[in-house]
C-alpha cells in the first residue's frame, strides 16, 4: 500500500477513533455514570425506605406519645414560666393574698435578675428572669396557709425563700414572706414552633395571650 | 441496454495521445451525456493498444500457480515498472494436466493516460482491457465450446485470433494485429479515390469528420458486399476489379498466419480438421469461401454470423457484446494510481462503515442506557410516596429530638435556680390537728438553708405538770416526724419556764426538715446533648 495512503488512513482512523472515544465519553459515558448514580440512589432509597418503614412500624407509637408528652410539658412550662412583667407579678401577688382574705400591708421588690444559658447546638440563648419580692400581710392562720399553698401550687413558678408567722391573737397572725418568681424571658424559636398547635394562640415569646 | 457510439477521425488520434487524450474529453463527455443514468457507474474500457504485451504459456500447474508463473515470465520481458495481469483458460470444472495462461501487460504511462481521461469525464474506472486480450479471451471461450477437432479463427476489427482446444483444454491461442478493418481500408481507399473534392469540402464545412464518416461508410460496404466474387457493380464501380486487388494481400496474410499458426504452434498435437470463422468479421460476405481456397481444412462459419450487427455499438457479434454477455472476461489492467485510488476508496468505505457501525453501537448503547435510566428513574419516582412517609417520620423524629433538647436545656436552667418546691402549706395546714392542746406556738419561720427546707417552730408546752408538758411535747414531735412531708425533726433547745403559781411549762424550738419535690419537668434536665436513645424525647 502506498505510504501516503497508509499515513492518511491511519490519521483518519486515529481522528475517527478519537472522535468516537470523545463522543462515547460524552454521550454514553455520562449516561452510564448517570445510570450508576441512579442505581446507587435507588439502592440507597430502597434501603432507606425498608429501614424507615421498620422504624415506623416499631417506633411510630412511641414517637407519637413522646410528641404528645413534649407538647404537654411545653405547655406546662410556657404557663409555669410565663413572661410576666414585674409590676404584674407584684399585682398578682397582692391579688392572690387578698383573694385569700389577707390584709396586705406591704409588697416590696427585693431583687431582679436574669440567668442565661447558651446552647451549644445552635448558639441560641435561653433567658430566665428571677424577681424576688417581700410581702407583709395579716389574717387568719388558715388564710395564710391557703395563700402559701397558692404560691406553691399556682400556675406560675414561685419559690418561697423564707417566711415568718407570728400569731397576733387566737384568730389572726402576721406573716412576712419572701418569694422568688421565675419567668422564661427568651427561648429558641424551635421551642415554640415545633409541633405547634395553632389553636393554642401562643405568641412567639411563649406567653398565653389571655393571661398577659 | 443503452449503447451509444461516436465516430472519430483516426487521423487525429496520434495528436490526442500526445496531449494525454485531453482532446477527447469533450467528445466523451458528450457521449456520456446521452446516457439516461446520471450516476458515475463503474466502466470497463476495451482499447486497442500497440504497446500492450501479451504472452501465452502452458504450465503443468494449478491455475493459481500458473498465474504466478505466468506473471514471473512476463516480468522478464516488461520489468517491474508496468502492471501485469493474467488470465487462465479453464473451462468450468474440467481441468487437464496443463493450464494455458494468458499474461499481459501495458505501459504504466499509457494506462495512466487512459485512466486520467476517464476520470476527467467522471467515469469510474473498473478495469482497462487491451483489445487483443479481450479477443483472445473470447476466442478461447469459443474454442472450448465448439465441436471436437475444430479450431477457431476469430476475425475482430483490429485483432484476429486463432485458437484450438482439445477436450476443452486450450492447446493453442495466438493473436495477430490485423482485423477486418484492414479489409475495410481497401474499400476506404476505393471510396477516397472516387470521392469528389467538392463533396469533401462540403462535409468539412458542416463540421463533420470526413475521414471518420467515410471510414464507417467503408466498413458498412465491407459488411454489405464482402469479398467480391462476381462482377457486381456498386454505383457504377465493379468491385471485383477495383477492390479485390487491394483485398487479396490482406486475405492472403490472414491465410498465411492461420496456416503457420497451426503448423508450428501445436507442438505435436493432432491438427484440427475444421476451422470455424467467428467474430464480427465472420459476417463479411464470402469470407469463408476465400479462406477455404487457401486453407487445407474444412471451413465453417459461425452459425450466428448471419444475425451479427458488427457496425453497431455493442451490436451482436462484436467483441464488446461478447464481453458483456460472458461471465469470464479478463480482469483487466489498472495503473498504480488507480490501485491507490481504489485502495483509498476501499479504506474510506471501510472507515465509513466502521464509523457507521460505531455510531450505531453508540446510539444503541445510548438508547439502552437511557432506557435503563428511565426505568430506574421510574422506580425511584414510584417509591417517592413511601420515601416521603419515611422522610416525614424522620423529620418528626429530628424535630422531636430538637424540642427535647430545648426542653432539657430550659429545665436545666430552671433546676440551676430552683432546687425544688417545698409544700410548706401541707404541714402548716395540719399543725392545728397534730398539735396537742397544751402546745402553744409563738412563731413559725420557714427557711431554705443549703438546699434544705427547714420549718422552725417556736412555742411552749403548758400542761398541768412538767411531766405532762414533756409528754405532750414528745407527742407533738412524734406526730411531726410521722407527718408525710417531714424528713427529720431536730430539737433546737428546750427550757423549763414558770407560768404562774407553782405552774411550769416547757419552752421549745423545733427544726422540721421538710421534703422538697422537684418540678415535673425538672427531671428532664438530666437529658444530655446527643442522647438519642428513646428518641431523644422526654
Amino acid at each position: 500500500m502506498n505510504r501516503d495512503i497508509q499515513k492518511s488512513f491511519l490519521f483518519r482512523l486515529g481522528i475517527a477513533s478519537l472522535i468516537g472515544a470523545i463522543a462515547w465519553h460524552i454521550l454514553v459515558g455520562a449516561k452510564l455514570e448517570r445510570e450508576q448514580e441512579l442505581a446507587r440512589a435507588l439502592a440507597l432509597q430502597t434501603k432507606s425506605i425498608i429501614n424507615g418503614e421498620q422504624e415506623i412500624e416499631q417506633h411510630a407509637d412511641e414517637l407519637s406519645s413522646s410528641i404528645d408528652r413534649m407538647r404537654r410539658t411545653r405547655e406546662e412550662m410556657i404557663t409555669h414560666l410565663d413572661m410576666l412583667q414585674s409590676s404584674k407579678a407584684h399585682q398578682i401577688l397582692q391579688n392572690s393574698a387578698e383573694s385569700h382574705g389577707l390584709i396586705v400591708s406591704r409588697v416590696e421588690p427585693i431583687r431582679m435578675g436574669t440567668d442565661r444559658r447558651i446552647r451549644k447546638v445552635d448558639q441560641s440563648e435561653i433567658k430566665l428572669g428571677i424577681s424576688e419580692y417581700r410581702l407583709e400581710c395579716s389574717g387568719s392562720f388558715g388564710n395564710l396557709v391557703g395563700f402559701i399553698g397558692a404560691l406553691n401550687n399556682g400556675k406560675h413558678l414561685a419559690q418561697i425563700d423564707s417566711f415568718r408567722i407570728i400569731p397576733m391573737s387566737n384568730h389572726s397572725a402576721r406573716m412576712s414572706i419572701q418569694v422568688s418568681i421565675y419567668q422564661l424571658l427568651e427561648a429558641p424559636e424551635l421551642f415554640f414552633k415545633s409541633f405547634k398547635e395553632p389553636e393554642l394562640g401562643m405568641t412567639d415569646a411563649g406567653g398565653l395571650e389571655d393571661e398577659i | 441496454m443503452q449503447a451509444e457510439q461516436l465516430v472519430l477521425n483516426p487521423d487525429q488520434w496520434a495528436a490526442f495521445w500526445e496531449e494525454g487524450l485531453i482532446g477527447l474529453d469533450q467528445p466523451l463527455r458528450q457521449l456520456m451525456s446521452r446516457f439516461s443514468s446520471r450516476n458515475s457507474l463503474p466502466a470497463t474500457l476495451i482499447y486497442h493498444s500497440p504497446t500492450a504485451t501479451t504472452q501465452v504459456h502452458r504450465f503443468d500447474l494449478n491455475p493459481v500457480a500458473a498465474r504466478e508463473a505466468g506473471a514471473v515470465k512476463i516480468r522478464d520481458a516488461v520489468g517491474f515498472g508496468d502492471p501485469v495481469e493474467t488470465c487462465v483458460f479453464v473451462h468450468g470444472k474440467k481441468r487437464g494436466k496443463s493450464v494455458t495462461t494468458l499474461v499481459y501487460s501495458e505501459r504504466e504511462e499509457q494506462l495512466r493516460t487512459l485512466y486520467g481521461w476517464l476520470n476527467r469525464c467522471n467515469i469510474q474506472v473498473r478495469s482497462l482491457i487491451p483489445e487483443n486480450v479481450a479477443a483472445m479471451n473470447t476466442a478461447a471461450l469459443m474454442a472450448q465450446d465448439v465441436e471436437p477437432r475444430t479450431a477457431i479463427f476469430y476475425l475482430g476489427a483490429n485483432i484476429s485470433v486463432m485458437a484450438y482446444a482439445i477436450d476443452s483444454e486450450v492447446k493453442l491461442i495466438r493473436s495477430i494485429a490485423i482485423g477486418y478493418q484492414r479489409l475495410a481500408e481497401c474499400y476506404l481507399r476505393m471510396l477516397s479515390d472516387g470521392m469528389e473534392e467538392a463533396s469533401l469540402q462540403e462535409n468539412q464545412d458542416q463540421g463533420e469528420s470526413p475521414a471518420g464518416d467515410v471510414g464507417s461508410q467503408a466498413t458498412k460496404m465491407l459488411f454489405e458486399h464482402g469479398v467480391p466474387v462476381g462482377r457486381a457493380k456498386v454505383d457504377g464501380v465493379e468491385l471485383q476489379s477495383e477492390v479485390m486487388p487491394m483485398l487479396a494481400p490482406v486475405l492472403q496474410r490472414f491465410c498465411i498466419e492461420i496456416k503457420q499458426t497451426f503448423r508450428f504452434g501445436l507442438h505435436g498435437e493432432s491438427m484440427p480438421e475444421r476451422l470455424m470463422v467467428c467474430g464480427p468479421g465472420s459476417s463479411i460476405p464470402h469470407i469463408s469461401k476465400v479462406i477455404a481456397q487457401h486453407i487445407d481444412m474444412h471451413i465453417r462459419l459461425d452459425p450466428a454470423a448471419e444475425s451479427f450487427s458488427p457496425t453497431l455499438a455493442f451490436g451482436k457479434g462484436t467483441l464488446e457484446h461478447s464481453i458483456i454477455t460472458t461471465n469470464s472476461y479478463p480482469d483487466g489492467l489498472l495503473p498504480d494510481i488507480a490501485h491507490d485510488a481504489n485502495m483509498q476508496q476501499f479504506l474510506s468505505r471501510g472507515l465509513t462503515v466502521g464509523a457507521l457501525m460505531a455510531l450505531i453501537a453508540l446510539g444503541g448503547e445510548f438508547t439502552k442506557t437511557s432506557v435503563r435510566c428511565e426505568q430506574i428513574d421510574y422506580l425511584i419516582n414510584n417509591d417517592q410516596r413511601r420515601l416521603n412517609v419515611v422522610n416525614e417520620f424522620h423529620d418528626q423524629r429530628n424535630e422531636a429530638i430538637g424540642l427535647a433538647m430545648v426542653i432539657s436545656d430550659i429545665s436545666g436552667l430552671v433546676s440551676d435556680n430552683v432546687e425544688g418546691i417545698t409544700q410548706w402549706n401541707n404541714l402548716l395546714g395540719e399543725l392545728a390537728t397534730i398539735k396537742p392542746e397544751s402546745i402553744r406556738i409563738h412563731e413559725l419561720r420557714g427557711n431554705i438553708k443549703n438546699g434544705v427546707s427547714i420549718l422552725e417552730i417556736s412555742g411552749m408546752a403548758a400542761a398541768g405538770s412538767d411531766k405532762q408538758s414533756s409528754q405532750d411535747l414528745n407527742m407533738f414531735v412524734r406526730r411531726l416526724e410521722e407527718f408525710e412531708s417531714t424528713d427529720r425533726v431536730t430539737h433546737g433547745g428546750t427550757s423549763r419556764v414558770s407560768i404562774g403559781e407553782d405552774q411550769w411549762a416547757r419552752q421549745f424550738r423545733l427544726n422540721v426538715e421538710l421534703k422538697t419535690a422537684l418540678l415535673s419537668y425538672q427531671q428532664l434536665a438530666h437529658l444530655k446533648e446527643g442522647e438519642e436513645d428513646m428518641w431523644g424525647t422526654p
